[in-house]
């Protein structure tokens, strides 16, 4: 089993078909990408013992909703320490790891749903769960940067895709799979968690199992790289080690983390805030959402839902669409367009809002989200661009702390700013008008973090003998079957 | 089994892939997305009921 994990089995053989890789890290981003879609099991965790309401035994849900941070926390964690063992042992042995920690998680939630023990619950799908999300999200990108050398956007995005997708199947089927298991003294939690912990497993396992590496010196039949003194994009590499020291890091970093902390911060908010802002004209009734009936508010809360599933799209769209142009425009010109664009569109919400211009609202929105899941996909391939594609992967794993600092400071900075703006007497629909723009700011911040990435000095790249596209078998470079 | 042998093994394995593989490799993971972005389509057409 040992042998079958290892770097030098996943090496491709003569005629491998290099599209037959993105499948296999799309199956570990869509099962690991049910981490957006946990939420659906925070209400039923709260019942596990009142069934149809909570009973005072049952957990409360800030005690349930902690899971996903503690996963999060450990999705960057893992992926900043484990980054650079997955280039050393290759992707397969870290997808195998990734399906047993992420399939594992949920079988040891099923524990503690089971149980009522929360402790299972934080261990499994928070601590356990969170090293799978960060050794499945790391785990092709740099084998998917060398296989495509002349599309590395549209190759990580396809990837990346999948990760905001994963909710998209992942909620439906676990709300079907609780109503299949419920009984009148069971909420059918530990039941899903067990199927969903086996399929994940599973199609982790097949994911892991599809990698394979290309052979040192390969490249695509007719692609030749373009003259390094013209473009941003190096020959060279740098070691992971050597990479997180130099500026061109922490200006990614910044980056990274700036786009991110807008993003999330929306995301966080997106149903209040549409609630909020139009009330009643969601539902053609010209009244603030205060002073709607309960059934009303259902209703518009139903519309919020639909708000969400909309932008989740518009994030899924943008990981394939702004990676994939990124190959034609560069890396640089796309964060300058997420950020430039991007601070427009937060400055306009306000006015969309106070006009009472729904289809103008969600229009933004869906542009904003479109660059917020851009930012993400289009991230391993700059590394790449500038770091060179041997250390991509770990350093990539490193550069994730930025999504745990965004994903803290975004929805801190909104829900503090509407709170202060709450307490001075705002009427809520305004309530997040200051947030917008604030959010702007943190772009325009973005903005300059990416205006001053630039080539990296030749004194921090690997010497000729240390470099190459892998450090597996030798051999003649081969050509795919396209 | 030698190491050699099990390299040529894999490469036998691995070697020549057929475009039907690909396109069932795509299946799997296309159609349980097309389902999910359909399953968000319904959702989300209620905002403009």
């Amino acid at each position: 089993m040992a042998g079958l994990l290892s770097r030098e089995r996943t090496i491709a053989g003569p005629g491998f078909n290099r599209w037959l890789v993105p499948p296999a890290a799309l199956a570990i981003h869509l099962s690991i990408g049910m981490a957006y879609g946990l939420s659906v099991f925070w209400k039923p965790l709260t019942q596990t013992i009142g069934i149809t309401q909570p009973a005072p035994e049952d957990w409360k849900l800030s005690t349930v909703v902690v899971t996903f941070s503690i996963a999060i926390f450990f999705l960057g964690s893992s992926a900043a320490v484990f980054g650079r063992w997955l280039e050393r042992v290759g992707p397969r042995k870290a997808g195998v790891a990734a399906a047993c920690c992420w399939g594992g998680g949920f079988l040891l939630a099923a524990i503690g749903a089971r149980s009522h023990q929360i402790w299972f619950i934080w261990l499994g799908l928070g601590i356990i769960g969170g090293c799978g999300l960060g050794l499945g999200y790391i785990s092709p990108v740099s084998t998917l940067i060398k296989w495509f050398p002349d599309r590395r956007g549209l190759a990580t995005g396809m990837a990346i895709m999948g990760f905001g997708g994963g909710a998209m199947i992942g909620a439906p089927l676990g709300d079907r799979l609780m109503r299949h298991f419920a009984t009148p003294t069971a909420v059918g939690v530990w039941q899903t968690f067990v199927v969903l912990g086996l399929v994940y497993f599973l199609a982790m396992m097949a994911g892991a199992f599809g990698y394979r590496l290309p052979r040192p010196g390969w490249t695509p039949a007719g692609w030749t790289p373009r003259p390094e003194a013209r473009s941003m994009v190096t020959a060279h590499n740098v070691h992971v080690d050597v990479a997180w020291k130099t500026p061109q890091f922490w200006a990614l970093w910044g980056v990274l983390c700036m786009n991110v902390s807008a993003g999330i911060g929306v995301l966080s908010m997106a149903s209040p805030l549409i609630q909020e802002m139009f009330g009643g004209k969601l539902i053609g009734v010209p009244a603030a959402l205060a002073q709607l009936t309960a059934e009303q508010k259902l209703e518009v809360a139903s519309i919020a839902a639909g708000f969400t599933g909309l932008l989740s799209l518009a994030n899924i769209i943008g990981r394939l669409g702004w990676a994939s142009l990124s190959d034609a425009i560069g890396r640089k010109r796309t964060y300058m367009i997420f950020f430039a664009l991007g601070a427009v569109m937060y400055t306009l919400v306000p006015t969309a809002g106070r006009l009472g211009l729904l289809p103008a609202f969600v229009a933004i929105f869906v542009v904003i989200l479109t660059m917020y899941g851009g930012g993400f996909a289009t991230i391993p391939a700059y590394l790449a661009d500038i770091f060179g594609t041997q250390y991509v992967g770990a350093i990539h794993g490193r550069l994730l702390t930025a999504w745990s600092v965004a994903g803290l400071l975004g929805p801190w900075l909104v829900n503090t700013i509407r709170e202060f703006q709450l307490d001075r007497g705002v009427a809520p629909a305004d309530a997040y008008n200051v947030t917008m723009y604030v959010l702007a700011g943190l772009l325009v911040i973005g903005f300059c973090c990416n205006l001053a990435v630039r080539p990296v000095e030749a004194r921090y790249y690997l010497a000729d003998h240390d470099t190459g596209a892998g450090p597996a078998t030798s051999g003649n470079p081969r050509r795919s079957a396209e | 089994m030698t190491e050699s042998k099990r390299h040529v093994g894999e490469n036998r394995a691995t070697g020549g892939t057929s475009w039907l593989a690909v396109a069932l490799a795509w299946v799997a993971v296309g159609v349980p997305m097309l389902w999910g972005v359909w399953m968000t389509l319904k959702k989300a057409a209620l905002l403009f009921r």
